[in-house]
């Protein structure tokens, strides 16, 4: 290939000592062509991110090459100079990172952080430099560019950040552009809005883009070529149709295996009565202000919400961020006091009960959280930490750390590990033992708070499997909080989408994936990445 | 503007706090034994209890608790602090005397300990590991560790006596009659060894916060965005770790303004200084209570004056405190 | 345990608790090898050190054995410092978990407590306590505490602040726990490694605020403090300047001790903080 802008050749990267493993990366080699768009993908310490790092090199300290070669435009970067990266870095090749909130300097005004760019590299002067500012603002499709020059990063939306960290990025027309997982940290709707802007610039100015993603979906919308990343070492590379309809490699079938198709689930019968019902939850934040009531900014979290959960079925709420569905969650478990409505559980009204009564309803309406790590303390063992409902309710310590051996068995636990503290299992294993800490109290409804966007697809295939099974077995009733409408379609029977505190749809989800009345529930099926793609399912990749 | 009309209302805020502390002070030295009439008796050389009854009525000493308290109060407000009994003369004027040594000291000792906190703390945390960092880190311990006095002591026993080079002690030469440059050039001078004692503590701190704050800033994601820019070392320590790191600072030094009021006291007295801090001492030992009171509230004036500040450069420094974060 | 490893593997640190040990066995040593009355006389007065054999230290203005006094002020120095951090800490934690946990109206009166605490320089509040109550050790030891305790309370309240809406606080309350039981069972095990290392710091400073106070005259008289061997040799520093600076490095190697053994403790329970960042290897 005459236009191979990068080519990685037989790299490995060496780890310090003491690390999980010898080598971040190992043997691995890749090439990108001018003007395409290659996608490293893998799950969580495979490597991708080390080498879009290493190409940079921006590696932490003790992490080194220690053997390949990394040749951009046919130079070796490897052994090249510090002073010769840094005239590389921002000039023939851009990068924008994952997290919008904290990848750009909060002290200085967006247009300066991008005009920093012109002023290491070039002699512009001042005019010059706003000039060129001010239209690459625009081409990134900033909504006001002239206010967006003298925005601090704190005023702009995640979105918004993104969009000056890719005009940082661009601003010197550079050759390649690494993508470090550049849609992760945001909502589907705005992910699909920078995914189209990039594809669009990658295009118009014929840039290679080095792509790292966990996100088959993404790499579906947006890839030429893939390559697929475990633990350090490359499985499986070619055109992205090959790869996503014909995996060769057994890790890229199964990680593909995982990916929930776009499809709603076949309904199941709604059995008898709601066993949950909300009718007008309100809630209302209050900030500032003091006791000054007037001078508060009020934000509605939640506006006058009513749903009805049917027994044995699940009910899906799903919404971007700042929709007001964790609210709406924290609310019915009462971590939050409604303004108003009711919430009715049974025939008891949780919205009106004190803090005490709600201790003693404690038992009937369990949570599961998103973050595997935060949701449990770090200081108690495992099995203490499943055994500590039922002991709260009085049950004896022998008897509830026996029901919690029976639960760890339940979830899929090794019951041997009851004496283990939560840092010493994995983050599926830990979510595991959320459940079970749920599940002890034998709960009518179970709240689970997006309960496995923090796991990596293939744990998070075992863990939805897991949830599945055991609302069938334990005839649960569940609410499911996601963002994730191909998480949404495969477990959830009904569906209520949220949007600035409100229900604007809710349904059988067949229905709403079928034939979606909110303009709002439109646009969220229409962003999710990848959606004409059906994992399993041979077909041309959208384009 | 914003950040003006937000420093304000934390200084307003800080009023009742500090009414209500005077209040519990005044109350707390009701508890004491004995009172300024005592302490003058006995300066007196003794009296008869006639004498003694008459001074408490002056001094409306003779009131109900609540009542001194009111009076007190409402003599605050009008800034009248009361007469000291020891010096013969209104508690303000004695202390307006003894304020500017005491400002000078401070303002001193603040200046250098922030500059070389943050010099060296830079230092340290560019070359965290190596033998600038220990050598920093090492002399930050051991000025933390030695009680200022000592220093101080040390100090003259060292600068002044041995070598000759400073004044052991006082604010001026006495009567060498300098004016102008020369009197300030001799101020200064006799500020030297003061400043060093008191400002060794917090450059100790200082560079400490410094070094940590640098080291955190370094790994955050903006610096990296930075590097990806292809800016070098020097640039994104000057233009994106510096300012940020500066912030909790920024913040301390507006914490420790009273910890450095303190401070003087004891540096005041090793070398005989005529400020506020040496006026505290010898209210204390000489039981003149409405003299340290006023002390109390002038420091406590000084503390929230220096937060004001403190507060304005800060939100210059960080633009998400006008946007209420 | 792996946190006891790291302290041990940190050379600053070991020495920290060399040093503290010794100021400690010092200290035990001190009524054995010093039976008599550390303030009573000793000898002639002035004598250098390592002139007698029989006071090593030599003897202040007043003819007193200084290695007896140094012996017994490390008593002192470490019972007032480890009780007055004590108090304060104590304090300091109970307002600020209180604070931290409920934040609103409660957490703002406590903080404008705290605050007026530090409006006010701690050492003038020191002054004006002492002024009141008197000066014997016990008055002393307590005004020490009471005026260190704001700043382990806005550290206490700062973690409890993060702590208290962390999903694992959340759960507990799911599951019917009430706000004492998470308080005391939940939060605070996971908010006081950086209080009890912080208590190294108060230690510290009220060993130093001891001494200042001895210095000046405004401690117990009738204790063999380091601080007031120091001010006692104030008037001959002139000359026998030994007076004033044999104490003055007991102070400096027990306070030293002290923050080694803080900064090592913080070190072992947050290795992160050390040396470079640790190498992740997700992405």
């Amino acid at each position: 290939m005459s236009d191979t802008l990068l080519s990685v050749q037989t790299l490995s990267v060496r780890l310090p000592p003491g690390a999980d493993r010898s080598h971040a990366l190992a043997d691995v080699s890749l090439s990108l062509a001018a003007n395409e768009i290659l996608c490293v993908v893998g799950e969580s310490g495979s490597g991708k991110s080390v080498l879009a790092n290493t190409v940079m090199r921006l590696l932490p300290p003790g992490v080194r090459p220690d053997a390949g070669q990394v040749l951009f435009q046919g130079r070796d970067l490897v052994p090249a100079s510090e002073a010769e990266m840094r005239r590389l870095r921002g000039a023939s090749i851009g990068m924008i990172f994952q997290e919008p909130m904290t990848a750009l300097n909060p002290l200085r005004r967006a247009g300066d952080q991008i005009a920093e760019t012109f002023r290491i590299h070039t002699t512009l002067g001042a005019r010059e430099i706003r000039d060129k500012t001010l239209a690459l603002l625009a081409e990134v499709r900033m909504p006001d560019p002239a206010a967006a020059l003298r925005a601090y990063p704190h005023e702009l939306s995640g979105g918004q950040r993104q969009r000056v960290m890719i005009a940082m990025a661009l601003a010197l027309e550079p050759a390649l552009l690494i993508a470090d997982e550049p849609t992760t940290a945001l909502d589907v709707t705005t992910q699909g809005r920078i995914l189209a802007l990039i594809r669009e610039i990658q295009a118009r100015r014929g840039m290679g883009v080095l792509f790292i993603t966990h996100d088959f979906g993404v790499v579906a919308e947006i890839a030429d070529r893939v390559a697929v990343m475990q633990a350090g070492r490359l499985v499986e590379e070619g055109p992205a149709g090959a790869v996503l309809n014909h995996p060769q490699a057994p890790y890229t079938k199964a990680l593909i295996g995982a990916v929930p198709p776009l499809l709603p689930r076949p309904p199941r019968p709604a059995s008898g009565p709601a066993i949950l019902s909300l009718d007008g939850v309100s809630k209302t934040y209050r900030k500032g202000g003091g006791l000054i009531p007037g001078r508060a900014r009020v934000t509605h979290a939640v506006k006058d919400v009513s749903l009805a959960l049917p027994r044995g079925t699940t009910l899906g709420i799903v919404g971007e961020s700042g929709s007001g569905k964790s609210t709406l969650a924290r609310c019915i478990v009462r971590l939050l006091d409604p303004d108003s409505g009711t919430i009715r559980l049974g025939d008891t009204d949780l919205a009106r009960l004190s803090r005490r009564e709600m201790r003693g309803q404690a038992r009937r309406v369990q949570m599961v959280f998103q973050d595997p790590f935060a949701s449990l303390n770090p200081r108690r063992r495992a099995g203490e930490l499943v055994a500590q409902g039922p002991m709260l309710q009085g049950v004896s310590r022998s008897e509830a750390l026996a029901k919690a051996r029976d639960l760890f068995g339940l979830v899929g636990l090794d019951p041997s590990a009851m004496d283990r503290f939560p840092h010493e299992f994995s983050g599926g294993q830990r979510q595991r033992i959320g459940l079970a800490r749920a599940l002890a109290l034998e709960p009518e409804v179970l709240v689970a708070d997006e309960p496995v966007s923090a796991l990596d697809v293939s744990v998070q295939a075992q863990v939805l499997a897991l949830l599945d099974s055991l609302r069938d077995r334990l005839k649960l009733s569940m609410l499911f909080i996601t963002h994730d409408l191909r998480v949404a379609g495969q477990i959830c029977d009904r569906i209520a989408v949220m949007k600035d505190g409100a229900v604007v749809e809710a349904g059988p989800t067949a229905e709403v994936f079928a034939a979606p009345q909110a303009a709002y529930t439109r646009a969220l099926l229409e962003a999710v990445p990848g959606r004409s793609w059906i994992p399993g399912r041979p077909q041309v990749p959208a384009a | 503007m914003t950040i003006l009309l937000l420093a304000l209302r934390r200084l307003a805020a800080s009023l009742p706090t500090l009414l209500v502390i005077l209040a519990g002070l005044f109350l707390l030295l009701q508890l004491a034994p004995g009172d300024t009439v005592d302490a003058l008796m006995a300066q007196m050389g003794g009296g008869d209890p006639a004498t003694a009854e008459e001074l408490r009525r002056y001094y409306g000493l003779d009131l109900p608790a609540a009542a001194q308290l009111a009076r007190y109060l409402w003599r605050l407000v009008q800034l009248d602090l009361g007469q000291s009994a020891i010096y013969g003369k209104p508690v303000a004027t004695v202390i307006a005397e003894r304020l500017p040594v005491t400002l000078m000291l401070m303002g001193a000792s603040l200046s250098l300990a922030f500059l070389g906190g943050i010099v060296l703390g830079v230092l340290a945390a560019r070359r965290i590991g190596q033998w600038p960092d220990t050598l920093i880190s090492t002399l930050g311990l051991m000025f933390y560790a030695t009680p200022s006095f000592w220093f101080g002591l040390m100090g003259i026993v060292l600068f002044a006596i041995h070598l000759g080079w400073l004044p052991a002690g006082g604010i001026e030469e006495v009567g060498a009659g300098h004016t102008g440059l020369a009197r300030i050039l001799d101020i200064a001078r006799h500020l030297v060894l003061p400043t060093l004692t008191l400002a060794l503590v917090f450059l100790a701190t200082y560079l400490r916060i410094m070094r940590a704050s640098m080291l955190e800033v370094m790994s955050l994601d903006y610096v990296r965005t930075a590097r990806a820019k292809g800016l070098g070392e020097t640039g994104v320590i000057v233009h994106h770790a510096l300012r940020n790191a500066l912030l909790p600072m920024v913040t301390l030094v507006g914490l420790q303004a009273g910890t450095m009021l303190g401070g003087s006291v004891v540096v005041e007295s090793v070398f005989a200084l005529p400020g506020l801090g040496r006026l505290a001492y010898e209210s204390v030992v000489q039981r003149d209570l409405n003299t340290l009171l006023g002390i109390v509230f002038v420091s406590a004036l000084l503390v929230i004056t220096v937060n004001f500040v403190v507060d304005l450069i800060y939100g210059r420094l960080d633009p998400r405190i006008a946007a209420g974060r | 345990m792996a946190a006891l490893t790291r302290y041990l593997r940190n050379p600053a640190a070991v020495l920290g608790a060399v040093l503290l040990l010794l100021v400690l066995a010092v200290a035990l040593a001190a009524p054995v090898l010093f039976p008599k009355d550390p303030l009573g006389l000793a000898g002639r007065p002035l004598q250098w050190p390592f002139a007698n054999p029989k006071v090593w230290l030599g003897t202040d203005a007043s003819g007193r054995d200084i290695a007896a006094q140094v012996f017994h002020g490390a008593r002192v120095s470490l019972l007032i410092g480890l009780v007055a951090t004590v108090i304060a800490i104590a304090i300091g934690i109970a307002v600020g978990a209180v604070a931290g946990f409920y934040g609103g109206i409660v957490d703002d009166a406590l903080m404008r407590v705290t605050e007026a605490f530090q409006t006010l320089p701690n050492f003038l509040l020191l002054l004006v306590l002492v002024a009141v109550f008197g000066s014997d050790i016990t008055t002393v030891t307590v005004a020490i505490g009471l005026v260190s305790w704001p700043a382990p309370a806005r550290l206490t309240r700062a973690e409890f602040l993060s702590l208290r809406n962390r999903e694992f606080v959340q759960a507990c309350r799911v599951l019917g726990m009430g706000d004492a039981r998470i308080i005391a069972r939940e939060i605070l095990p996971n908010a006081l490694p950086p209080v009890i290392v912080y208590a190294s710091v108060v230690m510290a400073v009220a060993i130093l605020l001891e001494s200042a106070l001895a210095f000046l005259n405004l401690s117990d008289p009738n204790v063999a403090s380091w601080g007031n061997l120091i001010g006692a040799g104030r008037g001959v520093l002139r000359t026998q300047w030994y007076v004033s600076a044999i104490p003055g490095l007991a102070i400096l190697v027990t306070v030293l001790a002290v923050s080694l053994v803080g900064q090592g403790l913080n070190d072992a329970f947050n290795p992160r903080l050390r040396g470079p960042a640790p190498v992740k290897t997700a992405s």
